[in-house]
């Protein structure tokens, strides 16, 4: 049952569903929440809260689900609206210290960072984005949904999207350009 | 290739980045177990928003002020025969009058408020109360089995449990009153009914909002000068710093001092503030004063000083900072402030100075909430002084130590093929 609603999404959508049912569902759903939430908030320190919401809020809409789209961009809507709740929470508190983790998985630890350093660097020009831009960017740029899906997810015309799209990826290109570590990278002077 | 398409080109390959960066979309245990908690928690009843409870709060008190006494019943749980609301689940409400109160799970509790003077009574659990500043005649107590706490506009937690209470302050005053005893506490302070004196090493299961609570307390009560802000705003490059601010007033309105007003000494709460709004020079000045006269909490400033150095970028000094706050506060907030000496003077160098660091600090031993980390570090450490043997063992016993760890690889190929007598 989870699986065939998985692979077709009218499956089952409408009918009561049981309590291992949903939880086997939750489950098969989680790591594309995880992902999801993950692209757009990057290495946050909310990452966690914001799954753990996200999948309390599945798990109650799941009930309700009328196949009205596939049940994975479901439940990217509604990471989507957990993750970018939390961002917003976070924002508040401003930069905070932290230690970087040493996940180095085999590679060397100052190659690891250096590419930590770049993408905290990214995800802080993401984060002066307008939030529709942000979001247009990563669904597409970072996710690599095609453009037809990620419309769907914020439920926009395709042209829409890929005028967020645009402005948003002219916008972080000129701030790249500026940034002491990534500018040179956007200048061809590093491969 | 044009500037456009090398920009278009580089931006990919950032976004690439960030997608390889994300984990593989497999299951874990973990997140089944996050699944399961979800649905557990999804089958229980859904909570009320906050304007619900402040509407049903409102109701409460309405109905039962003809009486002369208020009971709120503060979300929806099971209501038990002497009239104490429990919860399954941790809970925020705000009352009327401003106080905000936070819960943990299971905590059983009722606000009552009578002649002006709001009493809660808390049988189990523990509670965070952010007390609006009163007005004079009005009072916020909270009570326990063991003991009652009066207080004056202040964020404080009390906790409950079989026979013992216990209070920990964030900011403002909370006299304590037991049978018999009366103790004042301050922000930072915190006293134990069971010891009948100061909690040592208790933090209570609500401190980070606590802290947090505080701090925001400090941000809002306290707003920095208008120069001062916009002089944040410029440096950090980012319409962030602004957030919160009051609309400055016009320049014909209020002219701008020729000089800095002169602050009082902060609190730490306010210092701590002070830090997430990235007022980094003020309090590593104000630190390093309070370091040298205030000596019940010169670790915790030690502490800020160190992280405040680090953020100007003065790792050096930052490093002095820490290994002095490792001699002078708790034993796991030492651990914690001798691995980040240990890992500024590596960043700098300094090889020697950081395995002293790690050495004095243990904060690679078992148990340590920095253990892993520390253990790669020391093995960095180790490598850079040329001493691989050493290093070897070290990764042998972070292997054994984290199986699954984040390090494995690196590590593994530290240790070496692991021959039959060596395995675990």
């Amino acid at each position: 049952m989870t699986t065939s609603r998985l692979a077709e999404p009218s499956a089952g959508a409408g009918k009561p569903m049981h309590g291992s049912e949903l939880a086997d569902l939750v489950k098969e759903l989680a790591p594309t929440v995880r992902r999801c939430i993950h692209h757009h908030l990057g290495r946050h320190e909310a990452l966690d809260d914001a799954v753990q919401d996200a999948l309390i809020e599945l798990a109650r809409a799941l009930p309700r689900y009328r196949a009205e789209s596939s049940l994975p961009t479901y439940a990217r809507r509604i990471a989507l609206r957990a993750a970018y709740r939390h961002l917003r929470r976070e924002k508040r508190r401003r930069a905070e210290l932290y230690i970087v983790p040493p996940q180095v998985d085999g590679r060397d630890p100052e190659s690891v960072l250096a590419q930590r350093e770049s993408l905290r660097r990214l995800y802080r020009c993401l984060d002066r984005l307008p939030e529709k831009r942000r979001r247009a960017f990563v669904l597409c740029c970072i996710e690599e949904l095609p453009h037809a899906e990620a419309a769907g997810v914020e439920d926009v015309s395709v042209e829409t999207l890929r005028g967020r799209l645009k402005h948003a990826r002219a916008e972080l290109e000129r701030r790249l350009r500026h940034d002491p570590i990534l500018g040179p990278l956007f200048e061809g002077r590093l491969s | 290739m044009t500037a456009g398409s090398r920009e278009h080109a580089a931006l990919d390959r950032l976004a690439r980045a960030a997608r390889d960066d994300a984990p593989a979309a497999e299951r874990d245990a973990e997140l089944d177990s996050m699944a399961e908690r979800a649905v557990a928690i999804a089958a229980g009843p859904r909570p009320r928003s906050a304007r619900a409870r402040a509407a049903a709060v409102a109701v409460a008190v309405l109905a039962t002020a003809a009486a002369g006494v208020a009971f709120t019943v503060l979300r929806d749980g099971d209501q038990g025969p002497n009239g104490v609301a429990t919860s399954e689940r941790p809970s925020r409400i705000e009352l009327p009058g401003g106080d905000v109160l936070l819960s943990t799970s299971g905590t059983e509790l009722v606000v009552q408020d009578e002649d002006g003077a709001r009493v809660l009574l808390l049988e189990e659990g523990s509670v965070l109360c952010d007390v609006a500043p009163l007005r004079d005649g009005r009072a916020f107590e909270v009570v326990t089995p063991e003991l009652r706490a009066v207080v004056r506009g202040t964020v404080f937690t009390v906790t409950a449990e079989a026979g013992r209470a216990r209070v920990q302050v964030f900011e403002g005053r909370v006299e304590v009153l037991t049978p018999t005893r009366r103790v004042h506490l301050g922000a930072g302070d915190s006293f134990d009914s069971a010891e009948g004196g100061e909690a040592v090493g208790w933090d209570s299961p609500l401190a980070s909002e606590g802290r947090w609570a505080a701090q925001r307390r400090a941000v809002h009560d306290r707003p920095r000068p208008e120069d001062t802000a916009t002089a944040v705003a410029a440096e950090r490059g980012s319409d962030d710093a602004l957030v919160e601010q009051e609309p400055a007033p016009p320049p014909e309105a209020q002219p701008r001092a020729p000089t800095r007003p002169v602050e009082p000494a902060p609190s730490l709460a306010e210092a701590r503030a002070w830090l997430l709004a990235g007022r980094h020079e003020d309090v590593a000045r104000a630190a390093r004063r309070a370091a040298r006269t205030r000596t019940a909490d010169r670790g915790e400033w030690l502490l800020l000083e160190g992280d405040a150095l680090r953020a100007l970028g003065d790792r050096a000094r930052a490093a002095d900072a820490y290994e002095r706050a490792a001699s002078a506060t708790s034993p796991s907030r030492a651990t914690q402030a001798g691995y980040l000496a240990a890992a500024l003077r590596f960043e700098q160098g300094e090889h020697d100075a950081a395995l002293g660091a790690l050495d004095a600090s243990r904060a690679d031993r078992s148990g340590s909430p920095v253990e892993e980390r520390a253990m790669l570090l020391r093995a960095r450490v180790l490598i850079a002084l040329g001493r691989r043997e050493e290093a070897t063992r070290v990764a042998r016993a972070y292997l054994a130590a984290f199986p699954g760890g984040g390090s494995r690889e690196w590590m593994q190929s530290l240790a070496g093929p692991v021959t039959e007598r060596e395995e675990p």
